[in-house]
């Protein structure tokens, strides 16, 4: 077996040596804390970015909700003037009925005044014009002059027979 | 298939193992040739560094297709040591990440025709072990003192057991070095050594006839791809037998 003579374990040996202690060496100090390095910034950097995500989101959804929050109370804010206004609304809505109907109220009593007003005065008028039919009855038919007084009478005593 | 130079069949297949000198170095009387091995080892630890240097070099943030794969090394390891060894195993992380890397590197280098594969060499193999096994022992010196040796009589065990129970924790404490040297070896050789064979039946019965050498040569086929498998899968089994003897110097079983 070639690999059990001996003459070459010494030079072998010293050479595995040079070789491992280099390389070690090298890695240890200057690959390795390299690589290690651009690892941990490739970390870091993932991390910070998830981080920056996670903030962004939280400020979407903080102003989702504050959107959501202010489109609530304009809601309500227009349903409170809506409401407002179908109240004013009704309000002037009954007063103008109000002051129309005491208008008309006013009108119909005017015009009722002006009824009974215009009836007693008809109502005047006939009892005059029944005394002097009557004076003119009399005179034509038996020739006597009626006093006023007994026509006003005859007159009063046939309305109140009548009524 | 760490075929040697020299190819073709009929050679010994134990034959890609040699070591040969490519340049010759004595310094005060020793001998530190540099060999075939020891070139195959500059060239892994080159391109480790290539690789693990050159694609984090923009250090981007979104990775490209190399920096994506340095990156899963990375993780790999480190999860491996998170997972195995705890938060302690952190000061450790550099060496197992050399060793898996070096282990890996080195059986696919191993993989390539006409590579040598350095981890089929039972000093390398061994090497690694040993700097695994004194490393831990001293962890486990430095956290615990000398309640270490506290660890070859597991809490709860009856005093009289003791005299049974320490040796056999003993020794299967400085067995570990062993078994972690010669499973990489074995494996790695066993595997070299069963493609070299099947390949170098390929070419003489094929010559015979087509279907004859066409059995051999699925053969190689089906054994690369489980080379490769093997390749990785005992890189990941050293890097994690350290860890759990990192573990066991750190929490103490």
């Amino acid at each position: 077996m070639p690999q059990l003579e001996f003459w070459h374990f010494l030079p072998q040996f010293f050479w595995l040596a040079v070789c491992f202690v280099t390389l070690y060496c090298v890695m240890a100090f200057v690959a390795l804390p390299r690589i290690g390095g651009v690892l941990a910034r490739r970390k870091e950097k993932i991390e910070a970015d998830l981080d920056a995500a996670g903030k962004a989101e939280a400020e979407a959804d903080a102003a989702m909700r504050a959107h959501e929050a202010s489109l609530v109370g304009a809601r309500e804010a227009a349903h409170a003037v809506l409401a407002e206004a179908a109240e004013a609304g009704a309000a002037a809505a009954e007063a103008r009925r109000r002051a129309l109907d005491a208008e008309v109220a006013g009108r119909i009593d005017e015009a009722r005044r002006a009824i009974d007003a215009a009836r007693a005065e008809a109502m005047d008028g006939l009892a005059g014009m029944a005394a002097e039919a009557a004076r003119a009855a009399t005179a034509k038919l038996i020739g006597a002059a009626v006093s006023d007084d007994d026509l006003a009478g005859a007159v009063a005593a046939a309305r109140e027979g009548r009524a | 298939m760490a075929t040697d130079s020299q190819g073709g069949g009929g050679h010994n297949p134990l034959e890609q193992f040699a070591v040969e000198t490519w340049i010759d170095i004595d310094v005060a009387g020793l001998d530190l040739d540099i060999t075939n091995s020891a070139r195959v080892m500059a060239i892994a630890t080159a391109a480790i560094i290539a690789f693990t240097m050159l694609s984090i070099g923009r250090r981007s943030m979104v990775p490209g297709r190399m920096q994506s794969l340095v990156e899963l090394s990375y993780e790999f390891i480190a999860n491996m040591i998170r997972d195995n060894v705890g938060n302690e195993g952190r000061p450790y992380f550099p060496f197992v990440f050399s060793l898996f890397m070096f282990i890996l590197f080195c059986n696919m280098i191993g993989m390539l025709p006409y590579s040598f594969t350095v981890t089929s060499q039972i000093v390398v193999t061994f090497g690694l072990a040993f700097v695994v096994f004194i490393g831990v022992t001293i962890v486990g010196f430095v956290r615990h003192g000398v309640g270490f040796f506290g660890f070859f009589l597991p809490q709860g065990v009856p005093g009289f057991l003791a005299p049974l129970v320490i040796p056999i924790e003993l020794l299967s404490y400085l067995i570990r070095p062993v078994s972690l040297g010669l499973r990489l070896f074995a494996n790695l050789t066993a595997g070299h050594t069963m493609l070299k064979v099947f390949a170098g039946f390929v070419a003489p019965l094929g010559a015979f006839y087509i279907v004859p050498g066409a059995i051999p040569m699925a053969a190689v086929v089906g054994l690369t791809l489980l080379e490769f498998a093997i390749a990785f899968l005992q890189a990941y089994v050293f890097a994690v037998l350290s860890c759990i003897y990192l573990h066991d110097a750190i929490h103490m079983h």
